[in-house]
């Protein structure tokens, strides 16, 4: 029998882990985010990744902060099925200098009070802090429990992103939008080409085809058997710029 | 209920203590609806001293020498808060009314003359007594603005603007020509608000007055001297400020569930911020508050250059305790009450619109369907003083406070409903993850260079080819859909929009919604 010290932490807010829609498991070493640890996502499609990622926590009552995601769609969260109750958007007033607009030393302290506050914060192309304070954060995380995705567009492995130690790269490389064509047809589904880097065990990266999202709106790992599907289209992506 | 209500105008709100003290002397339930403007029921005074009209000015003369920097100050009687206040707001100023002395002496308030030979009289009050059962004829004639007059339940919904707005178009002058529309169309046609109005213009005032003695509803605030130059010396001080409020209110069983702390500095600036918390302050809590407000006042580019003199604390909404507790091992209201604080920090640090929460909306353009509220906003609108009807009924008022999470975890009401209903032209799913807060004008060209337009009818001049953003990067156009026409409040030239929608797909994978409106092309969101 455990104490009931460990059982309480054990439970509720104080999960070990962020746990993710079960169609993202598979993207993740240990099909879920560990608490205190990083994450960034890169490459085109990468706001969408972050979202999906984030969804399942805010609906099983975590708290999420968005930072730094000014452009953030709401109908594009909600579409994930995030729980918008659960959801605070953290930006700069837009009076102040134009948006995303805020000195370091402000940026290190709405961090410091955000990840005091969350179980998960998303950060955005809006919030970059930079030198000791960016050195300080995974110790922060670590200490608080506080995961964080970072949704860092292009770049995974230089600057902020590296500050921040993360645990996994998630890079978004190659992606093929499908139902669209030339002046017909519509945005219908997206599939897309993931590397996945961990650290320690998990170092090896990982190749793996991904919906972002796929014509029944949700963003999930691709069936094993899709992958030659796959291939076609990039083939097919390839002409067409050739062309 | 017949209701008395004294309005100073805009008074000082440190007048207001002694205005509630004043009125103290003809009954014990005053209620202070905010600084300046306070209402009691009329029944037991009005037979004690000699009727409704000897009340009223009584009450205008009192409340006159205890508030000497009110303007002006008038006295309503009427059947019901909502005709009373405007009773009180409308009846033509004059000159101080001569009381008969004997008035005051035979029921012995004190010297009757003890304030008068002072200066600082107002320049008028009025007195107007409406009689019983003619609070419809009485408001007949006012005019319709008067419904979001600071008296009325109205006052500070959402919606109010919109409905008086409609109103008026429809020729609707008086509340007179309110009462006359039938009460179903109205609530037909107006929701809720509607039947509000209907019923207040009616005469029809339902709102009870609070029956039990007031809370002290007056700051309480400490000088500092000498004068603080550390934020810590002042939070010690706030401390014991807060530490006597939240007791007081406690003794009231109400909890404190919002405060104004306002801060003054010896070079004259102040500054002054309302908080709210999720549940109810304690002490401590006030003390963060004050803490937050400080540290982000002495960053901010108004910081004061002198230490602080003074620290005042004013509970602004009060709640009947409902005595929840923790859970007991810390789960889901401590995690709440963790989030909540640094939410109110960053507040602090960033100002109140820093901090907003998601909320469907309905609409068709990317930016319309869904929307960030003011986290300040979303929480004022569920704020416990609201009736519970309302959650329903009326739209804006599903947007809850979210800090308040646990204990109503209904589902949006009419928000959902407006953002589920059929929005004809809205995009269709996927959803774009990026949607931009000012779109970024491009230029979309076909194979020979020219700018892509559309005609009248709807049609493309040649497939898009090259896309040019705002900082001269270009990209090739792999396929492309389009255009979408949509044209919005064609029913009103002010607000018209009329565009054409494109889904481009561009050669690095990147799928993009560009407009174009009045022949200038935009991105609005971005497929991420």
């Amino acid at each position: 029998m455990r104490p009931t010290g460990a059982e309480a932490s054990a439970g509720g807010a104080h999960e070990r882990r962020i746990p993710v829609e079960e169609a993202l498991e598979a993207l993740l070493p240990e099909g879920s985010i560990r608490r205190g640890t990083a994450v960034a996502v890169g490459g085109h499609g990468s706001m969408t990744l972050a979202v999906a990622l984030a969804a399942e926590a805010s609906r099983r009552g975590s708290w999420v902060a968005a930072v730094g995601m000014a452009d953030l769609g709401v109908a594009a969260l909600a579409e994930r099925g995030a729980d918008l109750d659960r959801w605070a958007l953290v930006d700069p007033p837009a009076g102040s200098g134009g948006r995303g607009s805020w000195g370091a030393g402000l940026a290190a302290d709405v961090l410091g009070a955000v990840v005091d506050g969350f179980d998960l914060v998303l950060l955005g192309p809006g919030i970059r802090v930079t030198g000791a304070t960016a050195r300080r954060l995974p110790a922060r995380i670590r200490e608080h429990g506080t995961s964080l995705i970072c949704a860092c567009g292009g770049d995974v492995s230089g600057g902020f992103a590296n500050s921040l130690q993360p645990e996994l790269r998630i890079v978004i490389e190659q992606t093929l939008w499908t139902g669209i064509d030339d002046g017909h047809g519509r945005l219908l589904a997206r599939r897309a080409e993931v590397t996945v880097e961990g650290r320690g065990a998990a170092s090896r990266p990982r190749r793996m085809l991904m919906w972002l999202p796929s014509q029944d709106g949700r963003v999930a790992c691709a069936e094993p058997g899709q992958r030659s599907a796959f291939g076609d289209g990039l083939q097919d992506l390839t002409e067409r710029r050739a062309g | 209920m017949r209701t008395v209500v004294v309005d100073l105008g805009l008074a000082d709100a440190r007048d207001c203590e002694p205005v509630a003290a004043a009125l103290e002397q003809f009954t014990p339930t005053a209620e202070a609806l905010r600084p300046g403007l306070h209402a009691f029921g009329a029944r037991g005074p009005s037979r004690y001293f000699g009727g409704e009209q000897a009340l009223a000015g009584l009450v205008a003369r009192a409340s006159a020498e205890a508030a000497p920097s009110a303007r002006s100050v008038g006295v309503g009687v009427a059947d019901g808060l909502f005709a009373a206040g405007l009773a009180a707001r409308t009846a033509p100023r004059a000159p101080l009314p001569a009381v008969p002395a004997s008035a005051l002496e035979g029921h012995g308030t004190g010297p009757p003359h003890a304030g008068l030979h002072g200066t600082g009289l107002p320049a008028s009050t009025a007195v107007l007594v409406v009689p019983p059962r003619q609070g419809r004829q009485f408001l007949a004639g006012l005019p319709l603005t008067l419904l979001a007059d600071p008296i009325s339940p109205l006052f500070s919904e959402d919606g109010t603007e919109a409905l008086l707005d409609v109103l008026w178009r429809l020729g609707i002058r008086t509340l007179g020509d309110v009462a006359a529309l039938s009460r179903a169309d109205v609530l037909g046609r107006f929701g809720w608000p509607g039947l509000v109005a209907h019923r207040l213009a009616c005469g029809l005032d339902d709102r009870p007055l609070q029956v039990h003695p007031t809370a002290d509803s007056s700051a309480t605030e400490a000088e500092i001297d000498p004068p603080a130059d550390r934020i810590e010396t002042v939070a010690f001080m706030a401390r014991a400020l807060a530490d006597d409020m939240v007791a007081r209110l406690a003794r009231d069983g109400l909890d404190c569930v919002s405060v104004g702390i306002t801060a003054e500095s010896d070079s004259g600036h102040a500054s002054l911020r309302h908080w709210r918390h999720e549940l109810r302050f304690n002490a401590a809590g006030i003390v963060d508050r004050v803490r937050w407000q400080l540290e982000g006042w002495y960053r901010s580019p108004e910081r004061p250059t002198g230490p602080v003199t003074l620290i005042r604390i004013t509970p602004c909404v009060v709640a009947p305790a409902d005595g929840r507790q923790l859970g007991m091992w810390g789960e889901r209201s401590e995690a709440d009450g963790r989030a909540a604080k640094a939410l109110a920090r960053v507040q602090g640090l960033l100002g109140g619109e820093a901090v907003t929460v998601p909320r469907l909306t309905g609409g068709r353009r990317p930016a319309d369907t869904g929307r960030r509220v003011p986290l300040h906003a979303a929480a004022v609108d569920a704020s416990p003083a609201q009736e519970p009807s309302t959650a329903t009924a009326n739209g804006s008022k599903a947007k809850k406070d979210r800090g308040r999470k646990p204990a109503r975890r209904a589902k949006p009401g009419k928000t959902t409903e407006v953002a589920d209903a059929p929005w004809p032209g809205r995009l269709p799913s996927p959803q774009p993850a990026v949607v931009l807060d000012r779109p970024e004008p491009v230029t979309v060209t076909d194979r020979e260079g020219n700018t892509v337009t559309v005609s009248g009818r709807g049609e493309v001049s040649a497939a898009p080819q090259r896309v040019t953003d705002s900082r001269g990067g270009s990209r090739t156009v792999v396929s492309w859909t389009g255009p979408w026409p949509l044209d919005e409040r064609w029913w009103r030239p002010s607000a018209r929009r009329r565009q054409a929608r494109f889904q481009l797909v561009l050669d690095d994978g990147s799928a993009h919604l560009c407009v174009l409106e009045s022949g200038r092309w935009w991105r609005e969101a971005t497929y991420d």
